[in-house]
């Protein structure tokens, strides 16, 4: 069950230092971010390094039910969104945080399908596996340009 | 698959040569790579999408505990199949609990037992539950405190796999040891 953050969810937590040195391009510092994924192991280390730049972590979430529930309902700077949860796909959910003019990502280990081409173009597509520090750096450009 | 699994290991073990100190670490490594290479390989002798019988997964995936543990661990109940989705997480969990098992709990000294036994549960008609119980038996009372006994990762990646498969665990600590519960919707009418 995702976690709320609270009234103040968008409080800075305090930033721990990043492994590599590469703080400046990844720094998520402050954020909040919804991270929908279901395979267990990509999501404590997706979790992981986005707390390590700073963000603050809704989820991780494992199925479309619930990702669309915190798509309604949580508050976020941005959101990753894995493609398949389980079997069924995260489109729902990714309509909803598009209309709430919320910025995302997929993550995906099928990135040709069509769905992804035609309704979601405009919409970054990262393919499985990835390096969690790359789609840190997409999230922190995604946010920038649409605070600017 | 296979390939894969093999090339990633050899990988990291090419990797771990250059790096001093790194052998423990690439070693633990591979192990559960092991681990997860022989439940897939399971996968990989059957056709299609075909789901995968619990009994053989659980020998495949505790087969190096088996060997080091004289027969100690038990595997009992009814003949039951498990989706495809579910292998890396199931085999992931079972894989730290042997793993706290053998480091924490009842195999870290002689005479420990492990029994793992299971039932099938129909809630209603829409969902089979898997309910699977593991029993470790230190022979002697123990006094692990149940916080110590797994390191923070393993303990999360077990509580991360349990979420994946929409299962439920029940930890409960008896005088002889650890007993566990998995609780596991294996096959549901028709998916949500």
């Amino acid at each position: 069950m995702a976690e709320r953050p609270s009234e103040q969810g968008t409080r800075s937590p305090q930033p721990r230092p990043l492994p590599d040195g590469d703080a400046g391009s990844a720094s998520l510092a402050g954020l909040v971010i919804l991270l929908v994924e279901d395979e267990a192991l990509l999501a404590l280390d997706l979790r992981d390094t986005l707390e390590e730049a700073g963000a603050t972590v809704v989820g991780p979430i494992v199925s479309v039910p619930e990702a669309v529930r915190a798509a309604q309902e949580a508050s976020f700077d941005a959101a990753i969104l894995d493609v398949d949860l389980q079997g069924d796909e995260v489109f729902p959910a990714a309509q909803i945080i598009a209309g709430r003019d919320i910025p995302f990502l997929f993550h995906t280990a099928h990135g040709e399908a069509s769905h992804l081409r035609s309704v979601f173009a405009d919409v970054p597509t990262c393919s499985k596996p990835s390096d969690p520090m790359k789609l840190l750096g997409i999230l922190g450009t995604l946010i920038r340009d649409r605070g600017s | 698959m296979k390939n894969l699994f093999a090339l990633t290991r050899g990988m990291i073990r090419m990797a771990a040569r250059q790096e001093p100190g790194s052998a423990d670490f690439a070693q633990r490594l591979v192990e559960r790579l092991d681990a997860l290479a022989a439940a897939h390989s399971l996968g990989l002798e059957t056709e299609g999408t075909e789901p995968i019988d619990l009994a053989e997964l659980l020998t495949a995936v505790l087969q190096p505990f088996s060997r080091s543990s004289g027969g100690r661990i038990s595997i009992a109940g009814p003949r039951i199949s498990i989706p495809r989705r579910m292998i890396t997480p199931f085999t992931l969990t079972i894989y730290e609990l042997a793993t706290n098992a053998f480091k924490h709990g009842c195999f870290a000294s002689s005479g420990g037992t492990l029994a793992i036994d299971w039932s099938v549960l129909d809630e209603g008609a829409a969902v089979t539950m898997l309910e699977l119980r593991w029993t470790e038996d230190c022979g002697a009372p123990v006094a692990t405190p149940p916080d110590s006994r797994s390191d923070g990762f393993g303990q999360r990646l077990i509580d991360a796999s349990v979420a994946q498969m929409n299962g439920r665990r029940s930890t409960a600590w008896t005088a002889s040891g650890l007993q566990l519960t998995l609780g596991l919707p294996v096959a549901e009418a028709g998916e949500r």
